[in-house]
């Protein structure tokens, strides 16, 4: 083992969000909000962090905290895996609408391919979906089917 | 907002290096093969060109429009290099147009390239949050158009194979197509699965290849064209991006076919012969609703019962399109040019659809970006 590797040893794993201007973790990384902002002209809400409203272009916004649920409107199976990629082939992927009206493309996780489908309540959840560059475990966020 | 030309703009010439593999070549010698085809199509030399735009989508070094040129000739014109995803081409034709429209020049060269590598397309920076997101790969979102359509229409899976079941036996009849094999319906459905339920002969290839038009004033033309009867009118053309509210990329194909519509004072019911960017097989089927060409929902019912053949009503990728030629990204959109004008020049040989008077080429980019050409013979 060479003395770097020794000097990695000893810094404790941190955990980090896959980008902080969607997603805020706590420090352990189990729980997760999703962040957007909010248009105070127009009332439209959006997922992450434009720094004009989308809509009406009004510099007016607010940051949100967002609802951390939503419906399926469309999915796939990715059984071939696109570079960068660091989970599991297959994944099931799916794009969400929440309620305030951004929709949202994850991983579906804790679901048999068989249960995905159009319409599907989902719930969000955090997951280590990979390592960076200095060995921090990166949080991301993804959907799990909503308990009946 | 619609913008009218100033003047009327002609297609003087086109030219194509084949799609495919080639190793011994690099994305420069495609280009020039493809700029010199055109040039000889028009009769025209190339210090007669006064402008060039050149679509091209990974990074090659610098200027790469004007390296490739300057083994034509350095004869000090402007070349612009065209980012735009897959519709960088026609994003470069675009440019063109309204350059000779608008007078700025009176005869100009567009012209795109590519050489992309195997494997899944991506679009964001090998960095970015999306790739552990996992929702930047291009056939997931092909796959998840598909499955809404499916899902909103109660359209089969077989419908979408019909896609690639068509364009493969059109690119058989065309020698500059990357693939020229004829797949049934179950060699497409049953091959590899890359994102549900879009299958491995429903996605694209990806290739290498290069394309180029002359662009020409028609008052001019005379001054240049040595045979006018082969020149085609660009009567329309539309580019738009995302606009906020829009679900998927068929919000802008439908935004900036309205525009070319506008522009051309012809609608969907006068267009004879279709090039859509059929990327994943949705790609196809998504475009000629949003063009208006069809009506919303019936697309796959027209693809299932042959409407969409070379004999058919609505002849659609009669050059085997994205699925059959391949997509090499900055040559795809000057590419459907290519095919547009030779079915309007009545040259298209065993692909010649019976009426070809007027033409759509529609073409998409990443990032949501949509291009309208509609040409007329």
């Amino acid at each position: 083992m060479s003395e770097t590797d020794k000097e990695e040893e000893r810094k404790p794993v941190q955990r980090v969000s896959v980008t902080e201007t969607r997603l805020k973790i706590s420090e352990d990384g189990t729980q997760g909000v999703l962040l957007g902002k909010k248009c105070q002209d127009c009332g439209q809400t959006f997922f992450g962090a434009p720094q004009f409203c989308l809509k009406c272009t009004s510099a007016n916004l607010k940051p949100v905290e967002l609802t951390g649920e939503g419906v399926v409107t469309t999915h796939t199976i990715v059984r071939q895996a696109p570079p960068g990629w660091q989970g599991d082939v297959p994944y099931l992927l799916a794009t969400v609408r929440i309620p305030e009206g951004p929709h949202i493309a994850s991983e579906v996780v804790d679901c048999p391919e068989e249960d995905l489908k159009v319409g599907l309540a989902v719930e969000l959840t955090m997951r280590v979906g990979g390592t960076d560059k200095n060995g921090n475990e990166i949080v991301v966020y993804k959907w799990r089917p909503r308990p009946s | 907002m619609v913008m009218k030309p100033g003047r009327e703009v002609v297609i003087a010439g086109v030219g194509l290096h084949p799609f495919g593999r080639f190793p011994d070549k690099s994305a420069h010698d495609l280009a020039r093969t493809a700029v010199l085809e055109a040039l000889d199509d028009a009769r025209v030399g190339y210090k007669d060109i006064q402008a060039a735009y050149f679509g091209h989508v990974y990074y090659e070094g610098m200027s790469m429009g004007e390296i490739i040129l300057g083994q034509l000739g350095l004869t000090g014109i402007p070349v612009i290099n065209v980012e735009n995803a897959c519709s960088s081409g026609s994003t470069g034709l675009w440019l063109a147009f309204w350059a000779v429209a608008t007078g700025q020049f009176d005869i100009v060269l567009a012209f795109g390239a590519e050489k992309v590598p195997r494997g899944p397309v991506t679009t964001t920076s090998s960095d970015s949050p999306e790739r552990l997101i996992g929702a930047d790969f291009m056939m997931a979102a092909y796959a998840q158009m598909m499955r809404r359509y499916m899902s909103e229409y109660g359209a089969p899976v077989e419908a979408f194979a019909q896609v690639s079941v068509k364009a493969h036996k059109n690119a058989s009849m065309n020698p500059y197509a990357h693939h020229k094999k004829v797949f049934t319906l179950e060699d497409v459905l049953n091959s590899r699965m890359i994102s549900d339920p879009l299958t491995l002969f429903q996605c694209c290839p990806t290739s290498e290849g290069g394309s180029a038009a002359i662009i020409c004033a028609r008052e001019v033309a005379d001054k240049y064209i040595k045979d006018p009867d082969r020149l085609v009118t660009i009567i329309g053309t539309g580019l738009r991006t995302t606009k906020f509210g829009d679900s998927d990329e068929s919000d802008q194909i439908a935004a900036a076919g309205r525009e070319a519509y506008e522009m051309s004072g012809v609608g969907p019911e006068d267009v004879d012969v279709v090039q859509v960017h059929d990327a994943g097989t949705s790609g196809e089927l998504l475009g000629i609703e949003s063009l208006k060409l069809v009506e919303k929902g019936q697309a796959w019912k027209l693809e299932m019962s042959g409407g969409t053949e070379i004999d058919g009503s609505l002849p659609v990728n009669t050059d085997g399109g994205l699925q059959g030629m391949g997509h090499p990204f900055g040559a795809t959109g000057i590419r459907m040019i290519h095919e547009i004008v030779t079915q309007l020049r009545g040259e298209a040989g065993d692909r010649q659809v019976k009426k070809a008077n007027i033409g759509l080429a529609q073409c998409s980019g990443a990032g949501g970006i949509a291009t309208v050409f509609l040409l007329r013979k």
